[in-house]
């Protein structure tokens, strides 16, 4: 499967990083490539949940993703499916991991 | 759209290899070749050469025209252009919303030792 790795040294504990990825108030403040506002913010951070996600950039263009969680453990590992939903884009379903490492 | 993500790992896949990615190139230079002057450059046999020519056109890489005897190959940049734009997507989004979250996070940890001195 194509993939991509991302990697981030964050200076703050993992649980609140946990906390800023899985909780509506989290994610309005860093999703999205610009400063453009979130929308709509909807988690349920449990396996089998799902979330939603819509964004406006600075542009005016909106986009929303959303997908399920497949792994949830805090604070140190979250796995979603990733769907971009809202628009024109698809291009297919896609498998988010996100560890972080201390 | 499983059949874009296949379209995907099979060009990733192909240029995976150093030999297929110099053919690549020097189709990109020169508007065909034929195979055996592709071959030339290379320490390895001409069906060796063939078996990358084979993988570069299921990836829909490359395209061979046969006239006479003489097969031309051509580049065909579609796949890569695909392939260019899916990670330009990822790694826009993802990129960009990591740097945020770094710097969110971050004052919210200062935040955090702040209150408990």
């Amino acid at each position: 499967m194509t993939s991509l790795t991302l990697v981030r040294r964050i200076k703050a504990r993992p649980s609140i990083v946990f906390n800023a990825l899985t909780t509506p108030e989290g994610i309005a403040r860093w999703w999205g490539p610009d400063d453009g506002p979130v929308l709509v913010a909807e988690t349920d951070p449990r396996v089998g949940g799902r979330f939603r996600v819509r964004f406006r950039m600075l542009d005016g263009s909106e986009h929303e993703s959303s997908g399920e969680y497949l792994e949830v453990v805090k604070p140190e590992r979250l796995s979603m499916s990733w769907r971009w939903t809202g628009g024109v884009e698809d291009p297919g379903e896609s498998l988010v991991e996100i560890r972080c490492i201390s | 759209m499983v059949n874009n993500n296949k379209r995907l790992d099979r060009t990733f896949a192909a240029l995976v290899d150093p030999t297929r990615r110099a053919i690549l190139a020097r189709l990109e230079r020169e508007d065909g070749a034929s195979i055996s002057a592709l071959a030339q450059p290379f320490v390895i046999k001409l069906p060796a050469v063939m078996k990358h020519l084979d993988v570069l056109d299921n990836a829909g890489l490359i395209t061979r025209s046969k006239v006479g005897r003489t097969v031309t190959v051509r580049l065909r940049p579609e796949p890569m252009r695909e392939a260019m734009d899916w990670l330009r997507r990822y790694e826009r989004f993802w990129s960009q919303s990591l740097d945020r979250l770094a710097a969110y996070v971050e004052s919210k940890e200062a935040e955090a030792r702040k209150k408990r001195r």
